[in-house]
């Protein structure tokens, strides 16, 4: 495989081509070997991928561990304070658990996950942005928000930086500090202005500003060509 | 989740379907290991290698979805016979209870043998250079064209190109140099 061959098998794999056009480009000596290079390309594709997800995982799974970890040996250690503590939590599930679990549910069930944004990195000083949202993607929120910040603070905020910042401080679960940013798309003229408006309004609802979400709601259901009208209607049906 | 949304959360390599699938199966596959001579380390190790095989075979055509096919079942047993063949290696025979029932065993089988081939192509891309590394990573996993790469790696946009089939023919050179060492 030549290094023109293997563009061309590349363009195959990536459905750029078809498998009649990939053949016409090829010599006879190319096309003897080429189920065995397109298996081999397609396979090493994958394992660079399978490596990269490996490091994914060791880097995401390790923190649900950790938390468990801490909260089981505090039972083992401390068992009669537990079972104050724990019998405390029942009570106070009995009189609010209603509630917040309304609240809670109606957020998971309406969060919109923002894939991120495929940022092209033409010019050097677009590299903040582009490692930012490379930690974004990979739903790295923490590491994201911080780029962001410091990214803002460097070059001042946009529309797009208060955006990811926002949904990144969301979905760490950080309503309170999202609101702030998730706010400021929502008032101007932004590309994100409806997505921002949408997620501002799960802010408030995780954040139990119930009048602020009513508010929101009553603006996005305002517009029948909302992004977000259809699942507005939806929301405000089950807040009803 | 559904199964249909598990599904496809692994196909796109969603870290909140991994959180979900590690909290509904991680007692289960920690329970297995730990009365199979392992930790709890090794059963999130296997767990790990448990998603990367489910990701293989999506991504080979080799996994699909099926309306009645529990994605945790099939989880649980690559997981399991992973974490035998892991114990082989270590010289340790155990009888693993199957709990596996409703899958094929052959179709199983099929799948751990995608696994395994990629899984020895991504040892063998480990004594590749940090360079060649770093840019497959970049091209083929974080999906950066090559001009992103070229800058992030401070060379040229030709230079990332023909770095990235010289990368991919030592991979090549070096797999093939694995399999005739005896």
């Amino acid at each position: 495989m030549n290094p023109t061959s293997f563009e061309h098998i590349e363009a195959y794999l990536d459905g750029n081509i078809t498998k009649q056009e990939l053949e016409a480009q090829l010599t006879p000596d190319q096309l003897a070997t080429l189920e065995e290079d397109i298996e081999w390309l397609k396979n090493s594709r994958i394992a660079v991928q399978a490596e990269g997800l490996r490091q994914q995982l060791k880097e995401t799974l390790p923190k649900a561990k950790n938390k468990e970890t801490k909260v089981v040996s505090f039972y083992s250690n401390k068992q009669q304070l537990y079972w104050i503590a724990a019998s405390l939590v029942v009570l106070f599930v009995a009189f609010w658990g209603v509630y917040i679990n309304d609240q809670s549910s109606l957020y998971e069930k309406h969060l919109y996950k923002d894939p991120g944004l495929p940022v092209l990195m033409s010019q050097s000083e677009q590299y903040q942005l582009y490692d930012a949202m490379s930690f974004y993607s990979e739903g790295n929120y923490v590491v994201a928000a911080q780029k962001l910040k410091t990214l803002q603070e460097e070059t001042g905020a946009t529309d797009t930086t208060n955006y990811y910042l926002g949904a990144s401080l969301l979905y760490q679960d950080k309503p309170n500090e999202a609101i702030p940013y998730l706010n400021e798309v929502s008032e101007a003229n932004s590309a994100f202005k409806q997505k921002s408006e949408w997620l501002l309004l799960l802010a408030y609802i995780k954040d139990e500003q119930l009048e602020e979400a009513k508010a929101s709601l009553s603006n996005i259901l305002s517009n029948e060509q909302h992004l977000f009208y259809k699942e507005a209607q939806e929301l405000s049906q089950e807040l009803d | 989740m559904t199964d249909k949304e598990i599904f496809q959360g692994i196909a796109q390599k969603d870290n909140q379907t991994f959180l979900y699938l590690y909290q509904n199966h991680k007692g289960r596959i920690i329970n297995m290991v730990s009365k199979n001579s392992g930790t709890e380390e090794d059963a999130l190790d296997i767990f790990q290698e448990g998603i990367i095989a489910l990701w293989t075979n999506i991504e080979k055509g080799k996994f699909q979805f099926q309306e009645n096919a529990k994605i945790g079942t099939y989880l649980f047993a690559l997981c399991r016979n992973i974490w035998i063949s892991r114990l082989r290696k270590r010289k340790i025979t155990k009888e693993v209870d199957n709990e596996t029932v409703g899958i094929d065993p052959s179709e199983l089988h099929a799948l751990e043998e995608e696994y395994e081939q990629i899984n020895q192509l991504t040892k063998v891309m480990q004594q590749l250079g940090d360079s060649c590394q770093q840019l497959l990573q970049l091209f083929y996993y974080k999906k950066s064209s090559l001009r992103e790469i070229a800058t992030v790696m401070g060379i040229t946009e030709k230079t990332a190109k023909n770095n990235k089939y010289r990368c991919m023919q030592n991979l090549k050179e070096l797999y093939n140099k694995r399999s005739t060492t005896p």
